[in-house]
């Protein structure tokens, strides 16, 4: 019996590499109990009868199958279970990576990442809540711009718990984590990875849509604002004015003033629940909102039958009863109208002549 | 005569004998065997032969490393393979017996296969 260790030829190697190919139909363990050895045989048969032994690798396979028990002809390759296929990517993936970050000028940089995980968890976490938050029915318009479209309680309660359960997979705690590395499922695995993966695409897609969040929620406010413009009636200091006390010049208080801006437009005051409270002027059969003061009832009154009791109705008491004169340079001043001596002497001290020309010069 | 067909039914049972004695690898049967008179055996008919004997649990197979050439993989035979070699055998004779009668009884000519003068 010859034992002698021979190299592989070339041409016993490429021989043997073919008939395997053709083998490759059938499980793994047997394809390798059948051409386990098989180099050496045949380097064996070259050597004593040379390498035209070899032959037709196709005809040598399907006799080699054929002896094996196995069907001649290589059927077509029934696929190992789609999750064997794939726990192996999963696991050649991981290897890649392994290797990529186990690289010297890598290796450093990974980890202090590695370190960063728990705000990885967190920022998932985030990512997780917002998407629950999108999907909550409903829309609440005054959420969190980074929470947006739940109530604020809600959003937050929402997010620990996403934070709570993302630490905890990340801690491999709960499912799909695992305490130690390696001993995932194939599900456990999958799930996780498209989890994350899951996570790392809709940030961007969720920072757009904050972003779309707090542009609208300008737009709202401004929206808002203008409304509030078009829909208010006269406005003091960005307040609503809701009645108004005339006085005259000489400071006595006016009843029946109508009012009118610029361009003749009735000076109409308009605020909540107004007609509840007050009752305005009449022309002919119209309300006429723009005639001070408006008098005011005692209890608001929202229906018609209660609108038509004037019982408890009256004019308002002015804050003041009167109010001090006033005059103007076009208002030719009667004798009673001597300007208080106080004010001129109050003028000179401040040492500026209001009546000097505005042309500036110097002493 | 072409052995090959013939072959098909028994070539287990001469490879059992070849190993019963000692343990071989591949080639080293198909050595024994074609020195043994089965001139045309395909070697990749035995190798696929000891392939099956071993999944039937016939033959046992441990592989010697070698340090500058391909792995030899040998091939011995078990108790299960022994039992299977004796039945075979038993088998065969009985089989062959029989044959022998048959071609004894109708043959015509007394003649010698193969051979011419």
């Amino acid at each position: 019996m010859s034992t002698t260790d021979l190299p592989v030829r070339p041409d016993v190697a490429g021989f043997v590499d073919r008939v395997r190919d053709l083998l490759s139909d059938l499980p793994e363990e047997d394809r390798l109990e059948l051409t386990e050895g098989l180099e050496a045989d045949l380097a064996d048969q070259v050597a004593e009868q040379g390498a035209d032994v070899l032959g037709d690798a196709v005809a040598y396979a399907r006799e080699l199958r054929t002896a094996a028990g196995f069907d001649p002809v290589p059927g077509r390759r029934p696929s190992p279970p789609a999750g064997v296929m794939l726990l192996e990517q999963l696991d050649a993936a991981r290897a890649w990576f392994d290797l990529q970050v186990s690289r010297p000028r890598v290796v450093s940089a990974w980890r202090v990442l590695v370190t960063l995980r728990p705000a990885w968890w967190v920022l998932r976490a985030w990512a997780a809540s917002v998407v629950v938050a999108l999907l909550w029915p409903g829309w609440y318009d005054y959420g969190l711009t980074w929470l947006p479209g739940v109530h604020p309680a809600i959003g937050l309660l929402m997010l620990a718990v996403c934070v709570v359960g993302s630490a905890l997979v990340g801690l491999g705690v709960l499912w799909p984590g695992a305490r130690t590395p390696g001993s995932r499922s194939l599900l456990a695995r999958v799930v996780l990875l498209a989890l994350n993966l899951c996570a790392i695409v809709s940030l961007p897609v969720i920072n757009g849509e904050l972003d779309q969040q707090s542009w609208s929620r300008y737009n709202q406010g401004y929206g808002e604002a203008e409304l509030f413009m078009t829909e208010s009636g006269v406005l003091n200091g960005g307040r609503e004015v809701c009645n108004i006390a005339a006085y005259d010049a000489s400071g006595q208080p006016l009843t029946g003033v109508q009012l009118f801006d610029q361009e003749g437009r009735p000076l109409d005051v308009r605020c909540w629940d107004q007609q509840a409270r007050t009752v305005p002027w009449i022309l002919g059969d119209v309300a006429r909102w723009n005639v001070f003061p408006l008098a005011e009832r005692e209890r608001p009154a929202r229906t018609s039958a209660r609108r038509a009791d004037l019982g408890e109705t009256a004019f308002p008491v002015p804050d003041r009863a009167t109010t001090p004169e006033v005059t103007h340079p076009l208002v030719s001043p009667g004798p009673a109208d001597e300007p208080q001596p106080d004010r001129a002497e109050r003028r000179e001290k401040a040492g500026e002549g209001r009546e000097t020309p505005r042309n500036d010069r110097r002493p | 005569m072409d052995q090959t067909q013939l072959l098909k039914g028994v070539l287990d049972l001469a490879v059992l004998a070849v190993v019963e004695g000692e343990d071989g690898y591949g080639y080293d049967i198909v050595r024994r065997l074609r020195d043994g008179g089965l001139r045309e055996v395909g070697d990749a008919s035995v190798y696929g032969t000891l392939r099956r004997l071993y999944a039937a649990g016939a033959l046992t197979s441990y592989v010697v490393p070698s340090e500058s050439g391909p792995h030899r993989k040998y091939y011995g035979i078990t108790p299960v393979g022994r039992g299977q070699l004796h039945e075979q055998r038993t088998d065969w004779y009985a089989f062959a017996s029989t044959l022998d009668g048959l071609l004894a009884s109708t043959a015509p000519h007394s003649t010698t296969p193969g051979v011419s003068a």
